[in-house]
């Protein structure tokens, strides 16, 4: 975001934009990048929302991540709500991102009605980068049997990160 | 049922959806045209319709709403009958038919 307008109208929006984001568990440097508000206030603002200190640093990055089954099925779904609404709306990117991730916990905690392992997968976590998706959605994999659910279960208690479908590779590895 | 019945039945299903667009439109329209399949100009006019203009449109003897899903995998997904595996959960199915139902972005093109 460059050259923003000073003004309260603008401020208030803003600091409305980083409470949404902050109740969705995005850290620090998805609020530093999604809007215009200073470091310090952001901080404020966090501790004043959240309760804490924001966590520090980035999540790892790695792209065989989305390669499990659980991950990729979320990821799908996620990526398939934001292109819809990319295309059918016109929205900034935040509120695209903010909308998507809505609708798409919704679906998600529609499917798992009475189901224990309702637990998060998809989070807000890392800035977005300021571009269309162009790669087509990942496609589902193949379910494995029952057998091995519990395990990979398991290992879908890690959280995603939604910048991931920028596309662009990591900058830190 | 009698035919006088069942025209009176498609206009209250009119009706009521008419009204549940509007209010889902006023509320979010980003939402709304993700959740009705509309695009955003047939949404604007929805929601720029007035009580009278919508009793009028519902009123009719045909059915405004149509039916989404249209192929055989999300059908058998959604019904939970003949899935192609039987070892996936019900919740994956689902999962599954709101990936492929979410997919359709040329409705709202």
């Amino acid at each position: 975001m460059s050259a923003p307008a000073k003004s309260v109208l603008n401020e208030s929006k803003q600091i409305e934009r980083a409470a949404m984001l902050i109740e969705m568990g995005a850290r620090m440097q998805v609020l530093e990048s999604e809007t215009t508000l200073s470091y310090e206030r952001l901080i404020r603002l966090y501790k004043e929302i959240a309760g804490k200190s924001p966590s520090k640093g980035q999540l790892p990055f790695s792209t065989d991540w989305f390669l499990t089954w659980q991950e990729n099925i979320h990821s799908s779904l996620f990526l398939n709500i934001y292109e819809y609404l990319s295309k059918g709306v016109s929205l900034d990117s935040v509120e695209l991102l903010t909308k998507a991730y809505r609708l798409y916990n919704e679906q998600v905690a529609a499917a798992q009605i009475g189901h224990a392992h309702a637990h998060q997968v998809l989070a807000v976590r890392r800035p977005v980068r300021h571009r269309a998706v162009r790669e087509p959605p990942l496609h589902l994999r193949p379910v494995q049997p029952a057998g091995t659910r519990g395990q990979e279960q398991e290992r879908g208690r890690a959280h995603a990160a939604l910048n991931r479908f920028g596309g662009a590779p990591g900058r830190r590895h | 049922m009698t035919s006088e019945q069942l025209l009176a039945e498609i206009r209250e299903a009119n009706l009521t959806y008419l009204m549940l667009a509007q209010t889902l439109i006023r509320q979010d329209k980003a939402e709304a045209v993700f959740r009705l399949g509309l695009n955003e100009e047939a949404a604007d006019i929805l929601a720029s319709l007035s009580a009278a203009q919508v009793l009028k449109l519902a009123s009719r003897n045909t059915l405004l709403c149509s039916f989404r899903v249209d192929d055989e995998l999300v059908w058998s997904l959604l019904t939970n009958h003949n899935t192609p595996r039987k070892a996936a959960s019900e919740a994956t199915n689902t999962l599954h038919a709101n990936i492929l139902m979410a997919s359709r972005v040329s409705e709202v093109l």
